[in-house]
């Protein structure tokens, strides 16, 4: 398929997109979760905060549609909210590493003096594991929101930095790029209308995909305390808390892993079709 | 003979561009390439230049170091690039720009690809309007449909609504011609402009060219490889070969008696109508590699005439009668090979 085709493949990704089942649950799924987090404190009657010693470790039903945890609170608005924070954190974490990468990749391609220098930069990024490099970076930031989200973005950023140099690599040798060029056009609308305008759908790929991994982390820096603290409910967190009552009261951890598991393998799946829908070598 | 009587140049006008002694060295993990070897060339207002010659001959290089559009890893190393009286070498980004599509244009080879496949024909246009007149946008979305139209699209105002990929190589060759000419540019630079159409949509395409550049007085350096389009479009010709310039001739002086062995190979490759039954006389071989130039002429290894003389000695390019040049030992041929040729 010729690059000039592209127009034509963003809507033949769409039907192919739609035709798969697993999209459709996929997006579904992450739907429900979304909405479920967004407008938790209109959805459930309980305060997420607000401990009833007299409830606590109630076994799901009867009041609880999950039970409740330690301190009495309702486990599923703990979770509403858990998600609340665990979305955020992931979602606008991937949005600032998605913008700083994706500038970053684009401008290694575009101006080919800096590209050895800020690929270099990057590979230092990424040999860090990301648990590991979010683990210092929240040890270093101290706990907090502003902290974590820069920690889940900074350890993105690599990935969508590299899978963006690539993509504009290849549409820097396409003729537009010098023809645009010839007619006088300035470098910032080269960079906007004709370089990120058709680089742009295998980064938003990868970005999906680190969606999940992004929310992962968020979680994984929770459940090994380098979160917000408590009582801040926080999806890792919660199954933090719930270890200790892991024979008293499993359902704690399960409910609050189970959601996690769902979430990350919603973006995964998602991310998966995506990059097989947009596959241009696939018919 | 005709030629005999055009010994001046076409026109007496001050030369629009002016090219000396240009050099331009790629740099490559195996070490610098030379892509163009002191180069000089000029061409005059409402004039045609056809710089020909195969692919690996530098001509396109030569256009790219004109637009200033050379990548990264290539270099000017030596010469002069005037424009109208500007050194084009000396110029700022901005200045470059500024003169980038209002002053000089380019025509790319591919149609296909040159157009930016994600923004709508007229919206290209329109920008390109905006960019060097202060214009509101219905006007110049107004020009813009009145450009394709003097180009001969059909139904232009559906044309300028449509994506790239939607029209045909004809039609985006059309689009590409109208954005360069829409600001009337002194200099066009057409690259290969027909090699990617078919032959019945060349011959529209040339026309096309050649009336709006009659029209706007406009000079046109031609690259191209097909002789056919040479004698077609051409005032002067340069012909090069592996980076340097081995012959330029008023064009019909060129075709009347070419003065060098590679001009007279490219001319042999041209099948004629009134030389039916004689064999083509296609150039046996192929560019040489950059990295491993022949010593002597450049050509020898591929030349039918070539001896002891031209394996070790490099041809200089030297005046023939009045303003021709050959960088061949034995140009005049006629005189020195006789019948030979």
């Amino acid at each position: 398929m010729t690059d000039a085709a592209a127009v034509q493949g963003a809507s033949r990704t769409w039907l192919r997109l739609r035709r798969n089942p697993m999209v459709t649950i996929a997006l579904a799924v992450l739907l429900v979760i979304a909405l479920g987090a967004i407008f938790a404190p209109w959805l459930t009657p309980f305060d997420p905060y607000e401990t009833a010693l007299r409830q606590r470790l109630k076994p799901p039903g009867d009041g609880h549609l999950l039970g409740t945890d330690s301190q009495g609170r309702d486990l599923l608005t703990r979770l509403l909210y858990g998600a609340r924070t665990t979305l955020l954190i992931g979602c606008v974490g991937t949005a600032f590493g998605a913008l700083l990468g994706g500038a970053i990749g684009l401008c290694a391609a575009f101006y080919r003096r800096l590209d050895s220098v800020l690929m270099r930069i990057i590979d230092v990024f990424l040999s860090f594991p990301s648990i590991l490099f979010g683990l210092s970076l929240a040890a270093i930031l101290g706990p907090g929101l502003d902290s974590l989200i820069l920690a889940v973005g900074l350890s993105v950023m690599p990935g969508i930095a590299r899978i963006s140099r690539g993509a504009a690599l290849s549409v820097m040798a396409q003729d537009y790029m010098a023809s645009g060029r010839a007619i006088g056009l300035p470098d910032r609308r080269l960079l906007t209308r004709y370089l990120l305008a058709n680089a742009y759908p295998p980064i938003l790929t990868y970005t999906t995909l680190a969606f999940g991994d992004a929310v992962l982390l968020a979680a994984t820096l929770g459940f090994l305390g380098l979160g917000l603290q408590p009582p801040t409910a926080e999806l890792g967190s919660i199954a933090a808390e719930g270890r200790s009552f892991l024979f008293l009261a499993p359902h704690l951890s399960t409910a609050a892993s189970v959601l996690i598991f769902v979430i990350v393998l919603s973006f995964n799946l998602l991310g998966d079709a995506l990059r097989d829908a947009g596959d241009r070598r696939a018919t | 003979m005709k030629h005999m009587a055009v010994s001046a140049p076409v026109n007496a006008a001050p030369a629009l561009l002016t090219i000396e002694d240009l050099s331009v060295t790629f740099r490559t993990d195996s070490g610098p390439l030379p892509a163009l070897d002191s180069i000089s060339l000029e061409v005059r207002p409402g004039e045609t230049l056809a710089v020909v010659g195969e692919s690996g001959s530098g001509k396109s290089v030569l256009s790219l170091a004109i637009m200033g559009l050379l990548p990264p890893t290539a270099r000017l190393t030596a010469g002069r690039m005037e424009f109208d009286g500007r050194d084009l070498t000396g110029l700022g980004r901005a200045e470059l720009r500024g003169l980038r599509g209002r002053d000089m244009a380019m025509i790319f080879q591919e149609p296909a690809t040159a157009l930016n496949p994600v923004q709508r024909i007229g919206d290209q246009l329109v920008e390109a309007i905006r960019l060097h007149e202060d214009v509101p946008v219905a006007k110049a979305r107004t020009r813009a449909v009145e450009a394709l139209a003097a180009t001969g699209i059909p139904s232009p105002d559906l044309r300028a609504r449509a994506y790239p990929q939607e029209l045909s190589g004809g039609m985006r060759q059309r689009a590409l011609i109208a954005m360069a000419l829409i600001h009337r540019p002194r200099l066009l630079i057409a690259d290969e402009p027909t090699t990617a159409l078919d032959v019945t949509v060349q011959a529209q395409i040339l026309d096309l060219m050649r009336d709006l550049g009659r029209d706007n007085g406009t000079a046109t350096i031609f690259i191209t490889h097909d002789m056919g389009v040479v004698a077609e479009m051409a005032d002067r010709v340069t012909v090069l070969y592996s980076g340097r310039r081995v012959e330029t001739a008023h064009a019909d002086e060129l075709f009347d008696s070419p003065e060098h062995p590679y001009t007279v190979g490219l001319l042999g490759s041209l099948p004629q109508l009134n030389r039916r039954g004689e064999p083509m006389l296609p150039i046996t071989g192929t560019v040489p590699d950059p990295r491993r130039m022949p010593p002597g002429c450049h050509f020898h290894p591929r030349c039918p005439f070539a001896d002891a003389r031209c394996r070790s000695e490099q041809p200089p390019l030297r005046p023939l009668n009045g303003h021709r040049q050959s960088a061949c030992h034995y140009a005049p041929l006629l005189e020195r090979l006789g019948g030979r040729v």
